[in-house]
């Protein structure tokens, strides 16, 4: 092994310093040390961290001046590199101050720092490289902390998200038995009316009350009916519904082939809850309902930068103006056990939103808006996606 | 070329007491208790490490290496899983064992210990050579090994790879690295030349 046990002598050292002072402008710390830990050379940059001068520094041992270097956890290593052994690299991780440098905050500047066998004036040296890692620690650092944080966060919400559940779970089972129980009263109402109606004459006061009664009884039933719906939103996942398999079953079941039907969807799949499809019925019901004599139902879809348009329309009596709005409000329209509120909240689970377009005296026209991530149009010989 | 069982000993020998003073070094640096060892020592063709097991050979790893030069050239490295890599640097820093991610100051890291590993292997050899070589600065990698072998960028290299199998023991813990030597033609014959010149 190559070992230079004489220290490198001033002449030497002056003579090859002239040479050296090519790593002044470096933006890295350059120390070079001969095998006695003799600085040799010290340039500017590792001078502007330290704030110790070339001159002041020069010809001293590295190993007094930063006493922690003396310590074999370096030397060993260092030696090694005298020794004719590869360069030592030393992490930020176990030697974040090889050279300690002070920052203007106080803190010290976190380093990274390479020892390398060097050779110059036929001498074997060592050039100690100190790179500036501070930023890139700090940045490091920060990730972590904030990965942490997130971690956590998920954790919590994992938590949380597991907890509702099981509320929503006793909730749903509380709310169906006494649905369930309410309907049993009901029922045993209608059937004491249904005897006290045989005791009374029509037109009599006592058999206006009874009937009165009885209506009452079926808007008690039919609220019953609107939140069983209700509670089935969002218990299952949505997924990709088929627009026009669901139009076509709903305009049979609806309309059983009383109108003509003008179909212009193309291959639509729309990425939904699973009441989709009672949304589509629910429409259609109230174009048969409300919408005077409809005998002719168009549903078409269009697209272009912004949302998909799915529109269902009618050529009954319309809607009037001042009701565009209101019949998607909570309470309007729940004949059929799910309104156009119910419908609107359906559709807003996977981002879809309704409104009605149609000319009042003409006809209703329905327009859902499809966010362009929800839909899709598949080509013949493609199949339904699985997901978004 | 044959190697004897009794040639092969005296290479893992010779891994070995570069393993053991590199995890005299590892112990001092990071006060951890660390026992680092080589069981087994294999010598291959690049088409059979492509087989070895437990090498997983085709998938990126964690990977630190060096160069060499001189009367014995070619590649030395320290390899590991990358979740093994990450997993012995938080196990060495103190770090909490919560993200097995190797981010760019657990590189650096690696890098170190790798570097202290190598250093020691290799300062073995060339104690055992009586000749100076030269080395190229430590590179970190993660890159299949066979990649790794081949990026020596020198169809010489492909004669002969020894493959240490090493054991990083710390705080219950059993971390499995490999430490390969990639040999250019006619160093595996210098190295076991060196061996016979110093067997009893």
């Amino acid at each position: 092994m190559t070992t230079d046990a004489r220290p490198v002598n001033e002449p030497e050292r002056r003579g090859g310093e002239r040479e050296w002072e090519m790593f002044d402008p470096l933006p890295v710390g350059i120390v070079l040390i001969d095998r006695h830990y003799t600085v040799l050379f010290w340039n500017q940059c590792i001078a502007r961290w330290t704030g110790i001068d070339r001159d002041t520094i020069v010809g001293s041992d590295l190993r007094t001046r930063f006493p922690h270097l003396a310590s074999p956890v370096y030397t060993s290593r260092i030696d090694q590199v005298f020794e004719g052994g590869p360069a030592a690299v030393f992490s930020s991780q176990f030697h974040p101050h090889f050279i300690p440098a002070p920052l203007e905050n106080g803190e010290l500047l976190a380093e990274h720092a390479s020892v390398i066998p060097f050779e110059a004036c036929g001498m074997h040296l060592g050039m100690i490289v100190i790179e500036d890692i501070h930023d890139l620690t700090s940045q490091v650092r920060l990730y972590r902390a904030t990965r942490a944080l997130a971690n956590a966060e998920i954790e919590e919400r994992k938590k949380a998200e597991e907890a509702l559940h099981a509320a929503n779970t006793k909730l749903n089972l509380l709310s169906s038995i006494t649905r369930h129980d309410i309907l049993n009263q009901v029922t045993g109402i209608y059937g004491y009316l249904g005897l006290l109606e045989n005791n009374f004459a029509p037109g009599s006061q006592q058999r206006t009350y009874v009937d009165k009664i009885a209506l009452q009884l079926e808007v008690i039933s039919r609220f019953l009916k609107v939140a069983r719906d209700y509670q089935q939103l969002g218990i299952s996942s949505p997924v990709w519904c088929s627009v026009r398999e669901i139009v076509e079953r709903a305009t049979q079941d609806v309309f059983a082939g009383s109108i003509s039907f003008e179909d212009l969807l193309p291959d639509l799949v729309v990425y939904a809850d699973p009441l989709f499809e009672k949304v589509i019925f629910n429409l259609l019901e109230n174009a048969k309902f409300h919408g005077g004599n409809v005998t002719k139902i168009r549903v078409a879809f269009s697209h272009g930068d912004g949302p998909g348009i799915l529109s269902l329309e009618d050529n009954g009596v319309g809607v009037r103006e001042e009701d565009k709005e209101r019949i998607f409000l909570k309470g309007i329209g729940t004949r059929t056990g799910l309104g156009l509120f119910l419908s609107q909240e359906i559709l807003s689970l996977t981002g879809l939103e309704i409104r009605e377009t149609g000319i009042p005296g003409k006809g209703a026209r329905f327009e859902i808006l499809i966010p362009p991530a929800m839909f899709r149009i598949c080509s013949a010989d493609r199949g339904r996606p699985g997901s978004p | 070329m044959e190697i004897d069982a009794e040639s092969l000993d005296a290479v893992r020998e010779l891994i070995n007491i570069g393993v053991g003073r590199a995890a005299g070094m590892l112990n001092e640096m990071t006060g951890c208790t660390i026992r680092l060892r080589v069981p087994m020592i294999q010598i291959l063709t690049l088409s059979e490490l492509a087989g070895a097991p437990h090498i997983n050979a085709g998938s990126a790893q964690a990977t630190v290496s060096l160069t060499f030069n001189g009367p014995l050239s070619g590649m030395s490295a320290l390899v590991f899983p990358q979740d093994s890599a990450a997993a012995l640097v938080m196990l060495l820093s103190g770090e909490p064992h919560e993200s097995p991610e190797l981010d760019a100051l657990r590189i650096e890291t690696l890098k170190e210990v790798g570097n202290i590993v190598i250093n020691s292997v290799m300062g073995s050899i060339a104690n055992l050579l009586a000749h100076h070589l030269t080395y190229s600065l430590p590179r970190y990698q993660e890159i299949p090994v066979l990649l790794l072998a081949r990026s020596a960028n020198n169809p010489c290299f492909h004669d002969r790879i020894i493959l240490a199998d090493t054991r990083f023991t710390l705080e219950d813990h059993e971390i499995e690295g490999s430490i390969l030597l990639i040999l250019e033609v006619g160093s595996l014959e210098t190295l076991l030349d060196a061996t016979r010149g110093v067997s009893p």
